[in-house]
C-alpha cells in the first residue's frame, strides 16, 4: 500500500473515531438514495407552498368565466421545427353541437410565450408586501398549465395555495402531540408505579374514543366566526391533545429499558442529578427515533386534512387546501371529463411518499450502533 | 480412520459497507470418522463462519470465493461449496448429514410449537416414518440424552425448559439421525458451570456409542482439553496451529497458542500476574500485512513476519503449524 | 490481604422482588434474588462472590450501591471511622456517600452512552460532584486514561472508536474517577475476548494496589476467581453458603455445592481428563425454593435433616483463619478440593 494511501485510510478511520452520533447518522441517510430524492423533493414542495402568492401565476380566487374547464395547456418548445423559448398556445373554443359542451382547441395563431418574473396578479406578500411579480406566467393571453376548474380558475395556482395549509396546517398538531407524547410517556417510564399505572389506563381510555364524530362534534363547537381555516386549526390542536398516546407508549417502553440500562445506572452511581440523566442520558437516546416517528407522522396529518376535507368535515372552500380541490372533483362525471381536476391527488401522493421515504432513511439511519 | 469431511483452502468473505472482511481465509482441516475436532479462537477468529459455511447457513452478506468442502457421504464425495444452499441436496444433507447444535438452543426453537412437535417434523423431514414411530425415536433420544420425565418435555413449549435441558434437547434432535458430522458452536458458552459440565460429560458420553464425528467450536481452553481429540487453533479467519489434543498443551508451538494458554487463569497455579498478550485484536477491515499475528508476537522476526505470510508446516505426527519460527519460508 | 479494618459489614441483607399479576397489579409471589446474607469486608481485599446464574450475586452489588433498594437487612459502611448504614439512608443523604462506592460493568458495550465523548464520559462523575471542570477536568481525565493505560488523546473519541478491552479500560477509569474506596467488579472479564482477560485483570490488580481499593468481585468463573481474590464467598438461590480464604476454600472445600463447582470447572490440561459425575440437577426456581438447605435436592450427601432445617451459617475453621459454612455436616465431610486432584 503505498503512503499517500494509508494516510488517506488512516484520516477517514480516524473521521469515524471522533464522528459523533449524528454524523454517524448523516453518514449513513446519505447513503439512501430513495430518502435523499424525498428530502429533495419535500423541500421543493415546502418552498413552492411557503412562496406560493410568488410561484402561482394566478390569484387562484381570480375566475376565468370565459374559460370554465379549460383542459390544461401544453408548454411547447419548438415553433416550426425550431427551438423556441417555451410558449403556450390559445384556445379555440367550440361547441359541441348536441351536447352544447364547449370543446377547447389549441389555436396555433395565438402564441404566449412563457416568461419568468412577470408582471401579473397583483397580491399581498406574506400579507405585508403589496407586489405583483410571479415567477412565471404570459403576458398576454392565458396560461393554465393544468387547466381550469368549474368557475374557470387556474388549478395549478390552487394546488400551490392548497400545498400551503395542507402541508402546515397540521404541523402544530404533530409537535403538539409530540411534546405532550414526550411528556407524559417519560413519567410515566421513569417514574412507573400507579403513576405509570393511571397513565396507561387513562391512554386506553383516550385512544377508545372514535374520532369522526369527535371531530364532528369539535367542528361544530368552536365559534362560529372563526374562519374556515382558524377553525380546523383549532381541531388539530384539540386532537392533538388526543393524539399523543400512541408515541406516549412508545416513549415509555423506551424509558422503561432506558432506565436499567447500563450507563444510565453508571450515571446515576456517579451521582448525577434526575435532571441531568433524563436530559443528557435518556432523552439523547430518544430523539433519533423521535425525529424518524414524526416525519411519519406528518403524512398521516396531510392524509387527515385530505380525507377529511374530501368528507366535508375539515375545510370547506373558499378555504384551499388539497383536500378541498378534491372534494371539488368528487363525481364520475368530473373524472370522466375533467381529469385534471384529480391533479391535486398526485401532490398527495407524491409528498406523503417524500415522507416515508424520509422517515424510512431516518429511522434506518437512527441506529448507527446496531449491527 | 475415514475421512468424513475436508475443508481445502476455504476462504469466505463479507461485503460490508466498511469494506471487506476476510472472515475465514484459506482455513483447511479435515475430520475423521468418530473424532472430536475441537476448533478454539477468540471472537472474530472466524470459527463459526467456518461452521455456517460448511452447512451453508451463511449471512447474505457473506460469500465463500475459494476453496472446497469435501463430504464423504456414503461412496461418492460431494463438494458442499458447489451446491446450491437451498437445493434439495444441500437440505437432505443438513440436519441429516451433517447437523448442528448451537450456542442459545432458545433461538432455535419456535416458541409457537412444542419441542416434541418441532422434533417430530425435523425426523419426519429426513426420515421416511410414520408419526408414531417418529415420536417413539425422539422420546428414545431424549432418553439418551438424560432427560427426566422425557414424555411431558415432548410436549412443552421452549420457554418452559431451563438452556440447559433446551440444549440437551437440542443436542437429542441433532442425534436422531445420526448425522456423519456434528458442528456444535459455543454449545456450552450461555450455560452455567455445573450444567456446562453435565452436557461436556453427557457428549463424552454419546460419542462413544454413537459415531458422529464431532466439530467442537468454543473460545474455552478448559473446554477444549476435556472434549476433543484434535485441536485446530484460529486467528483472524486462519488456522495457525493443529494438534492431537495431549500435544497441543504439551507443546504449543505457535507463539499464538502458547501466550494463550499462558494468559488464562487456571486453578490450582496461583500466580499474582498473568502473562498477557500485548496489543488488541486487528481491525478485520485492516488486516497486518505478513502473518496476521506479528504485531501481538513475542518471537517476531522484522523484515520477515511483517511481509510475508507463512506457510504451514508439519513439525510432528499431525501436528502442524503456521510459523516461521518453524520453517514454513 | 485482610488485615485493614472492616470496610464494610453487610448484616441480614435480604431482597424480594414482587411478582405481581392481574389488572390491580396483586402481589402474588416473590422472587427472592438474595436471602439474609452477611458478611464483612476488609479494607484493601479482594472478597469474590462467586454462583451460577440466579444465585444473587448481582443483586447483592445493587443492593450495596444502593441502584437498587434493599427489602431488609444492614449495609454498614466505614466513613472516617463511622459505620453509616447505607440502607437505610435516603437518596439525598445517599448522594455523598456515592464517591465511595463505584461500580464496574460486565459489558463494555452497553455501559458507555454512545453519545457521549471519552472526555464526558470519564469526566461526568468529576463534573456532577463539582470537583472538577473545564481545563482542569480535561487534565483530570487525561490522568485516570493514563492509569488505566489509555493514550490521553484518545478523550475526544466516542466509545465507538474503541474495542472491548479498550471500552473495559474506559468503564475502570470512570470508576476511579472519585477516588472510591470500594469497588465492586460486576463479571468485569465475562464478555471480553480470553486474550484480552489477562489485560483487564492485570490493570485491576495493579490499580487496587496503586489507589488501595477493595474489591468485591462478582464472577462465576472460578479460575479468574481463584487468580485475584484473598477470599471467596459462594453463593446458590440467594444465601452464602461458604466463605473462606481463596487458599483454604480452593484446597479443602467444606460445603458439598463448593465441592461441585470446583469440579465442574473444565481444566485446561487434557491429561486432568478425570471420570467424575457432574451434579445432576439445575437450580431451582428462586420464586420457590426448596425446603430446609435449599442445595438438599442435588446433594449427593443429604439426609433428612437438610430437608426440613436450614442449616447455621457457622465458623468451623481455625481463630486466625475463619471459615464459614452452611452445612450440617460440614465436619464430617472430607470434600475433594482443586489442589487433591
Amino acid at each position: 500500500m503505498a503512503i499517500n494511501e494509508r494516510v488517506t485510510k488512516r484520516t477517514k478511520v480516524e473521521e469515524i473515531y471522533l464522528a459523533s452520533e449524528w454524523k454517524l447518522m448523516w453518514w449513513r441517510f446519505k447513503k439512501n438514495k430513495l430518502a435523499i430524492v424525498g428530502l429533495v423533493v419535500l423541500f421543493v414542495l415546502y418552498v413552492l407552498g411557503i412562496f406560493c402568492e410568488f410561484f402561482a401565476p394566478y390569484n387562484p380566487e381570480k375566475i376565468y368565466s370565459a374559460y370554465v374547464y379549460a383542459p390544461p395547456q401544453k408548454v411547447h418548445f419548438f415553433k416550426d421545427g425550431k427551438l423556441t423559448r417555451p410558449f403556450v398556445y390559445g384556445f379555440k373554443i367550440e361547441r359541441d353541437p348536441q351536447t352544447l359542451r364547449r370543446i377547447y382547441k389549441e389555436d396555433p395563431s395565438k402564441v404566449y410565450p412563457i416568461k419568468f418574473f412577470v408582471r401579473g396578479d397583483e397580491y399581498k406578500f406574506w400579507g405585508m408586501w403589496k407586489t405583483n411579480l410571479h415567477f412565471f406566467g404570459v403576458e398576454r393571453g392565458t396560461m393554465f398549465l393544468l387547466g381550469t376548474d368549474r368557475m374557470g380558475r387556474d388549478v395549478l395556482s390552487r394546488v400551490l395555495y392548497g400545498a400551503r395549509i395542507s402541508t402546515t396546517i397540521g404541523l402544530v398538531g404533530v409537535f403538539l402531540s409530540m411534546m405532550l407524547g414526550i411528556l407524559i410517556g417519560g413519567v410515566s417510564g421513569y417514574y412507573g408505579g400507579w403513576v405509570d399505572n393511571f397513565v396507561q389506563r387513562s391512554i386506553e381510555f383516550i385512544r377508545s374514543i372514535p374520532t369522526i364524530p369527535l371531530w364532528m362534534a369539535l367542528a361544530a363547537a368552536l365559534p362560529r366566526y372563526w374562519s374556515q381555516v382558524k377553525v380546523y386549526f383549532g381541531i388539530t390542536v384539540i386532537l392533538s391533545l388526543v393524539g399523543w398516546t400512541g408515541l406516549a407508549r412508545v416513549v415509555r417502553s423506551k424509558f422503561l429499558a432506558l432506565k436499567e440500562e447500563d450507563y444510565v445506572v453508571a450515571a446515576r452511581l456517579a451521582g448525577a442529578s434526575e435532571f441531568r440523566v433524563i436530559f443528557k442520558h435518556m432523552l439523547p437516546a430518544l430523539t433519533s427515533h423521535l425525529i424518524a416517528s414524526v416525519t411519519l407522522a406528518i403524512p398521516g396529518m396531510i392524509l387527515g386534512e385530505t380525507g377529511l376535507s374530501f368528507l366535508g368535515l375539515g375545510l370547506r372552500s373558499p378555504a384551499i387546501s388539497w383536500g378541498v380541490l378534491l372534494q371539488e372533483a368528487q363525481n364520475i362525471r368530473t373524472v370522466a371529463l375533467y381529469p385534471w381536476l384529480l391533479s391535486p391527488a398526485f401532490f398527495v401522493i407524491v409528498t406523503v411518499l417524500c415522507f416515508s421515504f424520509v422517515g424510512d432513511g431516518l429511522r434506518d439511519a437512527a441506529d448507527p450502533y446496531k449491527t | 480412520m475415514r475421512k468424513v469431511l475436508e475443508v481445502r483452502n476455504l476462504r469466505t468473505h463479507f461485503e460490508l459497507v466498511e469494506g471487506t472482511v476476510r472472515a475465514v481465509d484459506g482455513v483447511s482441516f479435515q475430520l475423521n470418522e468418530g473424532e472430536v475436532l475441537g476448533i478454539v479462537g477468540e471472537s472474530g477468529c472466524g470459527k463459526s463462519v467456518t461452521a455456517q459455511s460448511i452447512m451453508r447457513i451463511l449471512p447474505k452478506s457473506a460469500r465463500i470465493v475459494d476453496g472446497e468442502i469435501l463430504f464423504w457421504n456414503q461412496q461418492d464425495v460431494v463438494d458442499l461449496t458447489k451446491l446450491d444452499s437451498e437445493g434439495e441436496q444441500m437440505r437432505n444433507i443438513r440436519g441429516k448429514d451433517i447437523a448442528m447444535i448451537f450456542q442459545e438452543p432458545a433461538a432455535c426453537f419456535a416458541p409457537v410449537y412444542t419441542v416434541g412437535e418441532q422434533m417430530i417434523e425435523a425426523i419426519l423431514l429426513h426420515e421416511d416414518m410414520s408419526k408414531q414411530e417418529a415420536r417413539r425415536l425422539a422420546l428414545k433420544m431424549l432418553e439418551k440424552v438424560k432427560i427426566p420425565n422425557p414424555e411431558s418435555v415432548l410436549d412443552r413449549y421452549s420457554f418452559q425448559l431451563s438452556g440447559g435441558m433446551l440444549q440437551r434437547c437440542m443436542i437429542a434432535m441433532a442425534l436422531s439421525l445420526n448425522p456423519k458430522v456434528l458442528i456444535a458452536d459455543e454449545p456450552t458458552t450461555a450455560l452455567d458451570v455445573t450444567i456446562q459440565a453435565q452436557i461436556i460429560y453427557l457428549v463424552n458420553q454419546l460419542q462413544k456409542e454413537y459415531s458422529s464425528a464431532i466439530m467442537w467450536i468454543t473460545h474455552d481452553m478448559g473446554v477444549i482439553a476435556q472434549i476433543s481429540d484434535r485441536v485446530a487453533v484460529m486467528y483472524l479467519g486462519q488456522i495457525v496451529e493443529t494438534a492431537p489434543v495431549k500435544d497441543l498443551f504439551r507443546n504449543p508451538l505457535h507463539p499464538y497458542t502458547r501466550a494463550l494458554l499462558r494468559s488464562i487463569p487456571r486453578l490450582a497455579r496461583r500466580k499474582k500476574k498473568l502473562e498477557a498478550i500485548k496489543g488488541v485484536v486487528p481491525d478485520p477491515y485492516n488486516l497486518p500485512i505478513g502473518c496476521r499475528y506479528h504485531n501481538r508476537c513475542d518471537s517476531f522476526i522484522q523484515g520477515l513476519c511483517d511481509e510475508r505470510e507463512p506457510t504451514e508446516v508439519e513439525v510432528d505426527v499431525a501436528h502442524r503449524v503456521k510459523c516461521f519460527l518453524y520453517g514454513g519460508r | 490481604m485482610a488485615t485493614g479494618h472492616k470496610l464494610l459489614e453487610v448484616r441480614n441483607l435480604k431482597k424480594y422482588f414482587p411478582i405481581e399479576k392481574g389488572f390491580f397489579k396483586r402481589v402474588v409471589a416473590y422472587v427472592k434474588a438474595v436471602d439474609g446474607i452477611s458478611f464483612d469486608l476488609f479494607e484493601g481485599e479482594t472478597l469474590a462472590l462467586v454462583g451460577e446464574s440466579g444465585c444473587g450475586k448481582t443483586t447483592t452489588a445493587r443492593c450495596i450501591l444502593r441502584a437498587i433498594d434493599p427489602t431488609e437487612g444492614q449495609i454498614l459502611l466505614n466513613i472516617d471511622g463511622r459505620m453509616v448504614d447505607v440502607a437505610k439512608l435516603s437518596r439525598k443523604e445517599l448522594k455523598p456517600l456515592r464517591r465511595y462506592m463505584q461500580l464496574i460493568f460486565q459489558n463494555p458495550y452497553t455501559s458507555l452512552n454512545p453519545r457521549l465523548k471519552v472526555k464526558e464520559i470519564v469526566g461526568e462523575p468529576l463534573f456532577v460532584n463539582k470537583i472538577a471542570k473545564g481545563k482542569e477536568l480535561e487534565e483530570k481525565v487525561a490522568e485516570l486514561l493514563e492509569a488505566v493505560g489509555l493514550r490521553p488523546e484518545y478523550m475526544v473519541r466516542y466509545p465507538h472508536a474503541f474495542s472491548g478491552g479498550q471500552r473495559q479500560r474506559i468503564v475502570i477509569a470512570r470508576a476511579l474517577a472519585l477516588r472510591p474506596r470500594l469497588v465492586i467488579c460486576d463479571e468485569p472479564v465475562a464478555a471480553l475476548d480470553v486474550s484480552i482477560r489477562a489485560q483487564i485483570l492485570n490493570l485491576l490488580m495493579e490499580l487496587q494496589e496503586k489507589f488501595k481499593l477493595t474489591y468485591i468481585f462478582i464472577s462465576h468463573d472460578l479460575s479468574v476467581v481463584q487468580h485475584v481474590s484473598d477470599r471467596v464467598a459462594v453463593m446458590y438461590l440467594g444465601r452464602i453458603v461458604e466463605l473462606a480464604s481463596t487458599e483454604e476454600l480452593f484446597d479443602s472445600p467444606k460445603h458439598p455445592y463448593t465441592e461441585s463447582l470446583l469440579l465442574s470447572v473444565p481444566k485446561p490440561d487434557p491429561e486432568a481428563v478425570e471420570e467424575f459425575r457432574p451434579i445432576e440437577g439445575e437450580v431451582p426456581s428462586p420464586v420457590n425454593p426448596p425446603s430446609g438447605c435449599h442445595f438438599h435436592p442435588r446433594c449427593q450427601y443429604a439426609e433428612e435433616v437438610c430437608r426440613t432445617t436450614v442449616p447455621e451459617f457457622r465458623d468451623v475453621g481455625l481463630l486466625e483463619n475463619p471459615h464459614y459454612v452452611a452445612c450440617h455436616f460440614a465436619e464430617r465431610l472430607s470434600l475433594k478440593g482443586v489442589r487433591q486432584l
